[in-house]
């Protein structure tokens, strides 16, 4: 067999996870990538029902479809990874006797595919919106994409984190769930950080997915007014977040290999 | 070559340990099928995995400069949902360049005989259509040594005999280490044989003898199965 660098082990193995994760999230069986649109496509339309019946959006000029569009869908792309990672071990066991697969390898093609998906949901939105309502700007596309990667980051480095923990302390699995759940509610999906009282602001402001998210909103609209936001807090919390995961896993790689 | 130095593996269950193996030293030079005998539970299959890289030792290292395969006939790694062609096409992506990974898919396929089933989720496919998927995925790929475990009883006799003579045809490129508990099986493919007893290694040059102790061991006593701490 021809003799190849690390590098290259770890891009075979990631493409390959990639073309398996895919088939197998995006199979006939499951409706195609129909299948992925039902459930942020489902949740989105629920919450709009909902906040158009009681006449709470407070998204001021941006359209209630994307403001919520993009608080699901960045907020889905975090936690579906960070969900998945939870039991990634037990999943993935069996993919381990085959020697170039690593651990983190499954994180990774996970992160890429999930990405992936969920940003072509947000442009489904994004042009069916435009297509009905004619009210899609994207004043800062960079800004837009940019917003998603950091949001596959920090799912990536969470990710990363609780599968070792999960595997070193499997009690930790139940409260793991909760998590996305609490975050849900900081990260300003369905309602902003500023309805709700003053004193209770400091709540939000820490998360880097509510900044992530409000940004998103913004790089769709320029008026879209959030003071609060700042890519570079969001910037420097993705990239130490991304640097403990790694440390941590670099760590735990002998105790993740040994059954 | 593979040279294991003071090896020493054990697992915990319920806060016990259990000792499977303890400071095992061996050889085995290029050229030399090697088969692992012993009672069930002694640690073969273990060992076989240490070996291959698939798990580690508690202590103790594994020099080598051979390419080892993934298990013969692994089933594991496989998704039921997708079909066996996927599956085949999975693996051969991660083994294989680009270009010559419908190569292998093909290799397979005609390998495995399984017609328009070789489309159909693998799920549904009996055992033995199993056995010829993931046999001949494990062959469609040449590694310097194949790690064999209990592998040659699946299958109708159709299977088993195309299995035995690509065996025969492998041998003549790689080397084996073998478990398995049809030892005639063992005896038409391995060179040397090590008793896995206790904890401990003896390793045999002479395959015959190897097999008449073990044998004799297995009916005389009850087998040790690692050592409780």
């Amino acid at each position: 067999m021809q003799r190849l660098s690390g590098w290259q082990v770890q891009w075979r193995v990631v493409d390959a996870l990639v073309y398996r994760e895919l088939r197998t999230r995006v199979s006939d069986v499951k409706g195609g990538f129909l299948g992925v649109l039902v459930q942020p496509l489902g949740l989105i339309a629920i919450w709009v029902l909902f906040l158009t019946a009681i006449n709470a959006h407070r998204g001021g000029s941006l359209n209630v479809v994307l403001f919520l569009g993009s608080g699901t869908i960045l907020f889905t792309i975090f936690s579906q990874i960070f969900c998945r990672s939870v039991t990634a071990m037990e999943a993935n066991e069996a993919l381990l006797f085959y020697k170039p697969v690593k651990p983190i390898d499954t994180v990774i093609a996970r992160t890429i595919c999930e990405t992936g998906l969920y940003t072509c949901c947000l442009l489904v939105v994004c042009v069916g919106t435009w297509i009905v309502l004619d009210q899609v700007y994207m004043s800062n596309l960079g800004l837009f994409f940019f917003t998603i990667l950091l949001a596959a980051c920090i799912g990536f480095s969470s990710g990363l984190i609780v599968m070792v923990v999960s595997h070193v302390m499997p009690g930790f699995k139940q409260t793991a769930f909760w998590i996305p759940r609490i975050l849900w509610f900081l990260s300003g999906v369905p309602f902003r950080y500023w309805v709700f009282p003053p004193s209770t602001r400091f709540l939000f402001v820490w998360n880097p997915l509510m900044h992530i998210i409000e940004l998103n909103r913004k790089s769709m609209s320029d008026d879209y007014f959030t003071p609060v936001a700042n890519l570079e807090y969001a910037i420097v919390w993705a990239a130490s977040l991304l640097t403990v995961s790694l440390w941590f896993y670099y760590n735990y790689e002998r105790k993740l290999l040994t059954q | 070559m593979i040279e294991a130095s003071k090896l020493t593996k054990s697992f915990y269950y319920q806060g016990k340990k259990s000792t499977i193996f303890k400071n095992l030293s061996f050889k085995i030079e290029t050229g030399e099928s090697i088969a692992i005998l012993g009672a069930n539970g002694a640690g073969k299959s273990t060992l076989l995995r240490i070996l291959g890289g698939i798990d580690l030792p508690d202590s103790g290292t594994i020099h080598t400069d051979s390419t080892i395969s993934w298990p013969v006939g692994l089933v594991g790694g496989f998704q039921g949902s997708l079909t066996g062609r996927e599956n085949v096409t999975f693996v051969s992506r991660i083994y294989a360049e680009k270009k010559k990974v419908s190569e292998k898919v093909r290799y397979v396929e005609e390998f495995a005989e399984l017609g328009v089933y070789f489309d159909r989720p693998f799920k549904t496919y009996s055992s033995g259509m199993r056995s010829r998927v993931t046999f001949g995925l494990s062959m469609a790929f040449d590694f310097d040594v194949y790690l064999i475990d209990e592998v040659t009883a699946a299958g109708d006799q159709r299977f088993r005999e195309k299995s035995k003579r690509l065996l025969m045809e492998k041998k003549k490129s790689a080397d084996f280490l073998m478990v398995d508990h049809n030892l005639w099986g063992l005896k038409l493919h391995c060179d040397r044989a090590f008793i896995l007893d206790g904890g401990k290694i003896e390793e045999f040059n002479d395959l015959d003898e190897a097999v008449a102790l073990h044998t004799e061991r297995l009916l005389a006593t009850p087998p040790q199965r690692g050592i409780e701490e």
